[in-house]
This record gives C-alpha cells, structure tokens and sequence, in this order.
C-alpha cells in the first residue's frame, strides 16, 4: 500500500486516494440523507461498493438518529474496517409493506455499523440505465467489500419521513398507504 | 464516584444518575469516608479518574448508563454484541468503555482491596460477543463487570438485571421496575435499585480478576 501511494503521490494530476475513514463518511452522508433511494442515486452510489448490484426487489430500511461518529479505521493488508457509530433514535425498521417494525438492536443501549473496505485498482462501468457493464481499471480507491443490493439502505428520521411520504403516496395497496400512514405518524414523534 | 452521562432521547436520566451519586455519597460521608465525584464521559475520562484522585483504597462506584452495544455489518445483520458501560451520550469509540479499550483503564492508583461498583443495567450479564468464531475462548462474550475486573485486577459488582431510580432503597421498594408515568421528582433521596420482586431484589453480583462473575 506504501508503494501505491508512492506511486500515485508521483502522478500529477490524478485521483487522490481518499481514506477509508473518508470514503466511509461520504458514503454514511449520502446514504443516510436518501442518497440511494432513487435508481439514479443506488447507481451513482454504486461506486462506494466492490460489488455494485441492482436495486432490490424489496428494500430493507433502518432508521437511524443524524448524529453519528466515524470511528479511526484499522487497515491491514489492502483491507480496512470502519465502523460507525450512530445515535439509535427509533430502534426501528421499515419493511417492504411499509410497517415500522423493531430493528434488531431494539435492546440496545448503543448501536454501531461496521464497514469492510479493499483497496482496488478495479471498479465496475454503467449503461445509461445503471446496470453494470464490466469491470475495468483505473485510480485505486477504497471501495466497501459487499454487494450493494445486500447492504440495506440506513436513513436519517427526515429522511425516513420523505421515503415514507412519497412511498405512501404512490401505494396502490391500501394496507401500504395506511401502513405509511401510521409510521409517519410514529416518526414524526422521534426527535430529530 | 464516577458519573456518566445523562444519555439521550428515551435513555435521558436527567440528574438521575447525579442525584444518585449524591445520595450514595452523602451516606459514605456521614461513614466517615472521602468522597470525590467525577464526571466520565469518555475511557479516558474514566482511567483519569482512577488515576488522578489519588490514592483509592476504599472503592469506586459508577453511576450511568450499560447495557449491550450492538454492531451491524453492511449487511444488516448483528456481527457483535459487547456488553459496554455507555459513559457518553456521544457516538464515539471511546464515549464506551467495552472489551475493545477496556485495555486504558488502569490500576495504578488503586488500592489492593479497592474494589468497584458498577450501578447500572445488566453490567453483570453476559452477551452474544462476536459471533465469527474468531474468539475462541468467548471472552468477547463477558458482561463489562468481568471485563473490568480482569483489567484493574480489582473485584468488581454489578447487578445482572436492569436498574431503575427510586426514591426508597431497593430494600423499601414496592414496584418490581420502573412504572410509566410515576417517574421520581428530580431531588433527593435518590436511588438507583435492581428490577426485581419487591422484598426479594437481587443483589450487588461479584466479579473477581479470575474466573465468573457470581452470587455472593
């Protein structure tokens, strides 16, 4: 990794390698304020993964308070792991049919996540509709080692309420826009 | 006397935990012993006030927050959970003093009897640790009293239930835990007592620098 960014430090010009502490907080912003919620924006933030995949069929949602801390990384050979420690506010997830329903650190007093990264030279290209076309080469970058489609999507409570509101709004299922309904209505009661 | 924070959103204790302290202090006083509060919010709050106070011969008492620190993966699902002291409301890795940093706490100042009290929720209580198979010995799994303990080589007590505040001793209290709505006024006399049958609470649990945690 020192060779690397020897290397790198030599080419005028190019990418910097951002650190995985930094990668991780620019990832944690984007995702946690919805930054993932739209096709556009799960495509755009396919380039924080190893493993970019399409959106699921059925999003899982945690919610999570905005105050956070992005603890100092352990690195080790190419790999590192960041954790994130977040402020547990609601205890809660929203599932498929839109129902605010206990998450499963709902007994615990404090609550972090942890992301594993690699640092790669590899990254994957888009069509113009997001699907990824292949893997080619290029700047090395820390990117998180998981398929985006298995990581579930981490919300703001602000953000949680536009998701819902939106989903609500579009629901044909009148069971989901009542599900959306009373879980706004439970969100809007969390301290933001 | 080592005090934590209040905490936040449903776990705010208000002076709770400091009209705790307190009241505890006040009874050690009239005992004829020194007491010095100290507020930790940090791990290395807490070393510095087992190391910058002087000598301890007597003991230490934690009044704050504890319970298990769960950590997810990118993936969702809960890889750990450590049984922690939660001293600060922040989210930071040193705002909990866990199996991970317990390692900076140290015993320098402490006397060979000192022994400390952890009053706070299921800090005698053991929890899932890592779930890789990665400690083999499942050290990761022990409550935070056992943790401590093996680290300053001091005894350590905990109860292996949750507390509550109260505003009569856990020998005089009537409910079994805490009760919506009939929360203590904010003064003294101030308690921080176990959940348990009324008359038959449990008690302070002992953990020595080798071996269980256990029934005294």
């Amino acid at each position: 990794m020192l060779f690397l960014s020897i290397a790198l430090n030599g080419q005028s010009g190019k990418t910097a390698i951002r650190s995985p502490k930094q990668v991780v907080e620019q990832y944690w912003t984007l995702e946690t304020t919805g930054g993932r919620l739209t096709t556009e924006g799960w495509n755009h933030a396919a380039r924080f993964f190893l493993r970019p995949s399409p959106v699921p069929e059925h999003r899982v949602i945690i919610v999570v308070g905005k105050d956070y801390s992005v603890w100092d990384p352990v690195i080790k050979d190419g790999t590192a792991e960041v954790i994130v420690g977040f402020r547990d506010t609601c205890k809660c997830n929203i599932d498929h049919e839109l129902r605010l329903v206990p998450s499963k650190s709902y007994s615990a007093i404090k609550t972090s996540v942890r992301f594993k990264l690699v640092l790669t030279n590899k990254h994957w290209t888009f069509d113009s509709h997001g699907t990824p076309m292949r893997e080619v080469e290029g700047t090395p970058q820390w990117r998180i080692d998981a398929y985006s489609t298995d990581s579930p999507t981490w919300l703001t409570i602000d953000a949680a309420i536009r998701y819902l509101t939106e989903a609500g709004n579009h629901a044909t299922n009148p069971v989901f826009k009542q599900n959306a309904n009373e879980s706004l209505a439970k969100l809007m009661r969390l301290p933001r | 006397m080592l005090i934590g924070d209040p905490g936040l959103d449903d776990h705010n204790a208000h002076k709770n935990f400091a009209l705790s302290a307190q009241q505890h202090a006040n009874e050690l006083n009239v005992q004829g012993n020194r007491v010095i509060g100290c507020r930790v919010s940090t791990v290395q709050d807490f070393n510095n006030a087992l190391t910058q106070s002087g000598s301890i011969d007597g003991g230490m008492v934690y009044y704050g927050h504890s319970g298990p620190h769960d950590y997810y993966d990118a993936t969702g699902h809960i890889y750990q959970s450590l049984s922690i002291l939660a001293l600060g409301q922040g989210q930071g890795f040193y705002t909990n003093l866990e199996y991970d940093n317990a390692n900076l706490a140290t015993n320098s100042m402490l006397g060979v009897n000192a022994a400390m009290i952890l009053k706070g929720c299921n800090t005698i209580a053991k929890v899932a640790g890592v779930f890789s198979g990665q400690d083999l010995y499942g050290t990761s799994q022990s409550a935070i009293a056992n943790v401590i303990a093996r680290q300053i080589e001091r005894r350590v007590f905990g109860y292996p239930v949750g507390t509550y505040f109260s505003q009569v001793s856990a020998q005089d209290a009537t409910t079994f835990g805490w009760v919506k709505g009939k929360d203590p006024l904010p003064q003294l006399p101030m308690y921080l007592i176990p959940e348990g049958t009324p008359a038959n609470k449990p008690p302070l649990y002992v953990c020595d620098p080798v071996g269980a945690c256990r029934k005294p």
